[in-house]
């Protein structure tokens, strides 16, 4: 009888709380809707990490090393950056930029929304983070799963873990964060902004070229963030070229959701206990609030500078639009310009900053390993 | 954890260079957009 209980006494109050941390996120991600295609395999995984001497993670029993499944996928798939980049091709092919070649203009709130990362990167140094972990933790900011993914692999960052579930959980959270933050730093007045839209078709060709020369230009400047702007752009190419709808729908739908299962379960491995129950989590969870704030404050602060200076004024909450977490930020500043008059539609504008976002949140990624790296 | 204000001033330039860097890029995607519109407008 021994021999089956045994293994309880490896059991310790950490595994507990981790299981409870996991229980935590399943809940969030089946009861509360956050981001449960990555939360609930995340959920699931801390507890199948945490199990005493799990079989699923790479343990050391009686001098023998025992390699994890978990292990083998992080290597195969996320310690060489192959998932968040394949999930970027089913992102690319998800996503319409015809909003932003529409009004080009919004491409700037893409640049200005990223203001966060930047301020959390000086922050996490000045609180005593190495550097190169201050950059993993700033791209929270990004509101971008797989770019946190990516930087923070890049970076070797041994708070990956804490690093991605703050960042999914603040994407999810962000119908609560930019109202609040919007409201804070905007007057009615601002809020009740009218802009006018004019929905002019562009041109296929335009479309078709678009994809290549965000890569070209993104490769040219930032030419690390080249692998993450070329898969995204590669899946919009797809999309958008018309001869590719099979292989188009195929990254949108199996591809994507096959990424999403592994990626989710995979980065569980960093959520065991050693690893995930230190003051710096609590610490990250923090700064990727931070981030996510400034990058609203950013947005909406832009956009405000720039109507002193021109004559068809920019609603102030389209700025806020500009960070990547899409569509959902697009949706909120939609709503939040309703409830202020029934008859304010910022959805398109909205939705072209948002996808500006996108495109900016990865060249932010790009820009932020070109730099560090270069220390 | 200790409070580090010179890693804090290293960290500036890198701000500064790398919201410059975005907007760069994104000005020049901006040229770039406005041009295919004008040059395949749809007749």
């Amino acid at each position: 009888m021994s021999v089956i209980f045994e293994n309880l006494l490896n059991f310790n109050g950490q595994m507990l709380v981790m299981w409870i941390i996991g229980g935590v996120l399943i809940y969030l991600a089946i009861k509360k809707d956050m981001e449960p295609t990555l939360l609930l395999p995340i959920g699931f995984g801390t507890i199948l990490v945490n199990l005493p001497l799990s079989g699923a993670v790479t343990q050391v029993i009686d001098g023998v090393k025992e390699i994890g499944i978990i292990d083998i996928l992080f290597n195969a798939g996320i310690s060489n950056e192959l998932f968040p980049l394949l999930l970027f091709i089913g992102i690319g092919a998800m996503i319409d930029f015809t909003p932003l070649m529409t009004n080009p203009k919004m491409l700037f709130f893409g640049a200005a929304a990223q203001f966060g990362i930047f301020f959390t990167f000086s922050l996490a140094s000045f609180f005593g983070f190495d550097i190169k972990d201050a950059a993993s933790i700033a791209i929270i900011g990004a509101a971008d799963g797989p770019t946190s993914i990516f930087v923070a692999n890049y970076f070797n960052s041994k708070y990956i873990g804490a690093i991605v579930v703050a960042a999914y959980s603040y994407m999810a959270l962000v119908p609560i964060i930019q109202p609040f933050v919007i409201k804070k730093i905007t007057t009615r007045k601002e809020r009740l902004i009218r802009m006018e839209y004019s929905s002019h078709s562009v041109p296929k060709t335009a479309k078709i070229l678009f994809p290549i020369v965000v890569t070209i230009i993104a490769g040219l400047v930032a030419p690390r963030s080249v692998a993450l702007i070329g898969f995204l752009m590669f899946g919009n190419l797809i999309r958008e070229c018309g001869v590719l709808n099979s292989l188009s729908e195929t990254a949108q739908k199996e591809l994507a959701n096959l990424i999403t299962i592994f990626l989710g379960i995979t980065i569980a491995t960093k959520m065991q206990a050693e690893y995930f129950l230190t003051r710096e989590t609590l610490m990250i969870l923090l700064l990727g609030l931070v981030a996510f704030i400034f990058d609203t404050v950013g947005g909406v602060l832009f956009a405000k500078i720039l109507n002193l200076f021109i004559k068809n004024k920019i609603n102030p909450m389209v700025g806020a639009a500009g960070i990547s977490a899409f569509p959902m930020s697009a949706r909120v500043i939609h709503k939040m310009g309703l409830k202020e008059d029934p008859h304010n539609f910022l959805l398109m504008h909205a939705v072209g900053a948002n996808v500006a976002g996108q495109i900016g949140s990865v060249i932010a990624g790009g820009m932020i390993i070109n730099l560090v790296s270069n220390l | 954890m200790s409070i580090d204000v010179n890693a804090l001033l290293r960290t500036l330039p890198i701000d500064l260079y790398g919201m410059a860097g975005i907007f760069v890029v994104m000005g020049f995607i901006y040229i770039c957009i406005n041009l295919m519109n004008r040059v395949f407008a749809n007749k």
